[in-house]
């Protein structure tokens, strides 16, 4: 099977074709990940899913494969996703509350989803947090980004991430025991 | 991880496919005249090579081909036509044409040679 990075070499030069395998490929998790940090709005994720694949044409060219397609493309979505709820946010001056939540760990929240057999309930749950609670923990979970890195790229401080992931993951640990 | 890899992952409609696919088309153009794939620039330099190959053979039989009015060749000469140009001094100078006497005359010792 021909690789990631081989077919973004073709994509480079223009091929359609190889686009097409590359998207059936990844389209699924791209679109996915959109979902979950846009709260399975699917239209806003199809939307996001669709600029971040065009953002990935273009950079064809100067992509370098050092990491994994998967991963690159992940960013590319969450930097597309986090510039509209950026966007949104300062449209909304949502107010965070600074508390500061050491306990948050990944840890903690894999407990609570490997205790959950369900997928789609727990997808729904995760789609029903609050706006930036559930980017924050997306974007923690999928990519394991570092407080800093979440914490500027959605343009809040540090102890807002800890704050909204701590609460995101006691949100999501009492939806699920109430559903069970 | 693995958990997380399932709950990011949806099924694209066909809808969302084909509009993804429309827009691309474009941007996939623009890169394929910005960024030309290297197989193709290797088919271009093969077929430049190829051409001034060609060329070069063709200039060379050309230039081969005898002038209307010259010498002709010793090889198509008969034995009168021999010494008459043997007889020639004009054609003697020609470097070409005593460059192939010696080659007939070599050729004609080893015949003898081999007779003997």
């Amino acid at each position: 099977m021909i690789s990631d990075d081989e077919l973004m070499k073709e994509v480079a030069g223009g091929s359609q074709k190889a686009f097409a395998q590359l998207f059936d490929r990844h389209s699924g998790k791209v679109l996915g990940y959109a979902m979950r940090l846009l709260g399975g709005d699917q239209i806003r994720a199809e939307d996001i899913s669709q600029m971040a694949w065009m953002k990935v044409i273009k950079a064809a060219p100067s992509y370098k494969g050092s990491s994994s397609f998967v991963a690159w493309a992940y960013t590319i979505v969450r930097n597309t996703a986090f510039n509209e709820l950026r966007a949104k946010r300062r449209r909304q001056e949502e107010t965070l509350t600074e508390a500061v939540a050491e306990s948050v760990t990944v840890a903690s929240i894999e407990t609570v989803i490997s205790e959950t057999a369900d997928v789609s309930a727990l997808k729904k749950r995760i789609d029903e947090l609050p706006e930036m609670q559930r980017a924050v923990l997306v974007a923690y979970m999928t990519e394991e980004l570092s407080y800093d890195e979440i914490a500027s790229q959605l343009d809040i401080s540090v102890s807002s991430v800890k704050s909204l992931l701590f609460r995101a993951r006691q949100n999501l640990a009492t939806a699920l025991k109430e559903e069970a | 991880m693995s958990d997380w890899k399932k709950i990011t992952e949806e099924r694209p409609s066909a809808d969302h496919r084909a509009r993804v696919m429309m827009e691309a088309a474009e941007l996939l153009k623009q890169n394929k005249a910005e960024n030309p794939s290297r197989r193709w620039i290797w088919l271009d330099l093969g077929l430049l090579v190829g051409g001034f190959a060609s060329l070069a053979l063709v200039m060379r039989v050309f230039n081969q081909a005898p002038d209307e009015g010259a010498a002709p060749g010793l090889a198509d000469a008969s034995n009168e036509e021999l010494s008459v140009a043997l007889a020639d001094p004009e054609m003697l100078e020609d470097s070409d044409l005593l460059a192939e006497l010696d080659l007939l005359e070599e050729l004609e010792v080893l015949e003898q040679w081999d007779e003997t």
